[in-house]
């Protein structure tokens, strides 16, 4: 292992490669904070220029643009409560708030340095452990899928703010939204009323921008005639040692979090960020900041969110499956570039994925620069007069989406989506558990179907392994936690 | 004095609504029942709709108990503090109509246009400026910059 991993830094230590890095996370840093383009746009965009590139500059490039747009997508979160990313969405929660009290820079340099930490954690143990998180994530079938789902879903107590009800009914909305479209077994047509664009089901790319975006700027639209909001003061603010220290539990925790949610295919960024997200506020003695600014939040999101990076690349580089729409885009490029990833390449192009490894080391330690020069740059976007700045994001928005599938009907979807987010926020129901729904339910309702073809409808199928029944008495624990807890809280409220 | 309904009345007699359409209309109307015996493609949908129910059940109850302890009410969203988000989700839906006949270039500076009006921009020369310099900005850089054809 020793002799491969200096092998491969003799291959990667070029300057091309470095200087490929540096363009790879600039980029991405660029499509992830700007509402409306994404990582996997732009990765999808570079895979043609980086044909000609030897395949480890190509793949610089290309990591160096997925690392840059996990991070990025934090920047419009926390600065106008829009997520470049759908990652980005647990930033909000906390960033935003932050922005408003005027420790947007705060929220920006603690989601740098989460970002940061736990990239690096992750490509560490990316490195060091690669196979036996390979292993672990090989051993999930669909019963172990269908119960990791089910838990996942109770992270919605932890997103749903003042009302856990509204929570939940905004996650089974999502959740009936998640059903439209061809079903994963039978192919039959649902909820698609006849429309042939219909059958893919709803775009989250559309979903996504109209739920935080647009409905955003109808609030803002609202709010400026009723009262102007306070324009948010943002400049980067280092975060003391002191306190980045005092959050190193919850950027630890997120970022084990990430690596392990990130290598199960199928989950990825936005339910790792949304699970650390809960999990801090379930440590926290604080409790009671999260959702109005806490760095805590902040820091658990973004953290998991990165790590995810070095994790989704496990089953991507070990199996050849691909974790999330992202991943997927990076195996076309393996195939464009003649490797087919899969056990062969840890066997006959050892030098080169550990080449891989190291350039993603590099790309997180490029975070910092180039994540400093990102946050002071987009964040002049506060200077810009309301009356210029919506309009450009309305327009980014629109062709963001109008680009990633050159489809009107997603504009519409956008659209649609905009006023349900809006009439929710108005209603004072959550929108990260809709989200959440919408996200886990293909993943959810494939597994359960799975299972139960498997063991010829037998439901006991989802306790039939040690994987599956741990994941069921956890959700069974979180569920009566939960339920005590509100119980609890609602008793405090009545007494006071 | 006139009965004000709490939002959340309002918001959970509509799920239930919503959720009795989806199970007994749309679901039957939309969504193809398995004649394999495998799960059918309707459980999941199903599912959906009666949490949606139950949650909007739920809803309907909690706010009517504090309506009936005379708890104070949420106010209503005031119809005036909504023109300004319909004329904005209207110049979007013009947007994309135009869009789709005559292309960026031409519907893009109407969209700017419009929504600077929505936001409260009122100086002629600016807005026109601004619509040009945007829509010329966007084009370029999707085009040329992302290989992004915006038409």
């Amino acid at each position: 292992m020793t002799n491969d991993i200096i092998s491969a830094m003799g291959m990667l230590l070029e300057f091309q490669n470095i200087l490929a890095i540096f363009i790879g996370v600039s980029f991405g840093v660029f499509m992830g904070a700007v509402p409306g383009l994404t990582g996997t746009m732009g990765i999808a965009l570079i895979i043609p220029l980086t044909y000609n590139f030897p395949p480890i500059t190509a793949f610089c490039v290309l990591l160096g643009t997925y690392k840059g747009c996990l991070f990025s997508g934090c920047i419009p979160a926390i600065l106008i409560n829009t997520p470049g990313t759908p990652a980005a969405a647990a930033t909000v929660l906390d960033g935003y708030p932050l922005a408003q009290k005027g420790r947007g820079g705060e929220a920006m340099s603690m989601a740098l340095w989460a970002s940061v930490i736990g990239d690096v954690i992750s490509t560490i143990t990316l490195i060091f452990g690669a196979v036996l998180l390979a292993k672990m994530a090989t051993k999930f079938g669909p019963p172990e899928f269908s119960m990791l789902v089910l838990f996942s879903l109770t992270i919605v107590a932890g997103v749903s703010g003042a009302s856990l009800t509204k929570g939940l009914i905004a996650a089974a909305v999502g959740f009936m939204f998640g059903t439209v479209g061809l079903d994963p077994m039978l192919a039959s047509p649902r909820f698609t009323f006849g429309a042939v664009t219909m059958m893919n089901g709803i775009s989250l790319m559309a979903m996504l921008i109209g739920l935080f975006a647009v409905s955003e700027l109808l609030i803002q639209a609202q709010s400026n005639v009723a009262k102007r909001t306070k324009r948010v003061a943002m400049a980067y603010t280092p975060t003391p040692w002191k306190t980045l220290k005092e959050k190193l539990p919850t950027i630890f925790r997120g970022s084990i979090i990430g690596i392990v949610l990130g290598s199960i295919p199928g989950l990825g960024a936005t339910p790792a960020a949304f699970l650390s997200y809960s999990e801090a506020k379930r440590k926290s003695k604080t409790k009671e900041r999260f959702g109005k600014g806490s760095l805590d939040g902040v820091a658990a999101a973004e953290s998991a969110n990165n790590a995810t990076c070095g994790g989704a690349l496990i089953p991507l580089m070990a199996l050849g499956v691909p974790g999330d729409v992202t991943t997927a885009v990076l195996l076309g490029a393996f195939l464009i570039h003649g490797l087919a990833p899969g056990p062969a390449l840890f066997t006959e192009n050892i030098e080169l994925v550990y080449a891989i490894f190291i350039a993603l080391l590099i790309a997180a330690l490029f975070l910092p620069i180039v994540g400093r020069a990102a946050i002071r740059l987009f964040s002049l976007i506060t200077l810009i007069p309301r009356s210029v700045l919506y309009p450009i994001i309305a327009i980014l928005c629109m062709m963001g989406v109008y680009g990633f599938n050159s489809s009107t009907t997603d504009l519409w979807v956008m659209l649609i989506f905009g006023l349900i987010g809006f009439g929710m926020r108005l209603l004072e129901f959550p929108l990260a558990p809709m989200m959440i729904g919408f996200v886990l339910e293909p993943i959810g309702e494939q597994s359960v179907r799975q299972a139960l073809t498997i063991s010829s409808g037998n439901w006991g199928v989802f306790i039939s392994t040690p994987i599956s029944a741990s994941f069921l008495a956890l959700t069974v624990l979180s569920i009566g936690f939960i339920s005590f807890r509100t119980y609890k809280t609602q008793q405090e409220v009545n007494n006071t | 004095m006139a009965l004000q309904f709490s939002k959340d009345l309002v918001s959970g007699l509509v799920l239930v609504v919503i959720s009795l359409l989806l199970y007994f209309y749309l679901i039957p109307g939309q969504v193809a029942d398995s004649q394999s015996g495998a799960m059918s493609p309707r459980f999941f949908p199903n599912l959906g709709s009666i949490l949606i129910g139950i949650g909007g059940a739920i809803l309907t109850v909690s706010s009517s108990l504090k309506v009936l302890k005379k708890e104070k009410l949420k106010e209503s969203t005031e119809s005036q503090k909504l023109i300004r988000p319909i004329s904005l989700i209207a110049s979007m839906a013009v947007f994309i109509f135009i869009f789709e006949f005559v292309g960026y270039l031409f519907a893009a500076p109407v969209l700017i246009g419009l929504l600077m009006l929505v936001f409260g921009a009122r100086k002629p020369l600016s807005i026109l400026i601004t619509s040009v310099i945007v829509t010329a900005t966007i084009y370029v850089v999707f085009t040329y910059g992302l290989n992004l054809p915006l038409e």
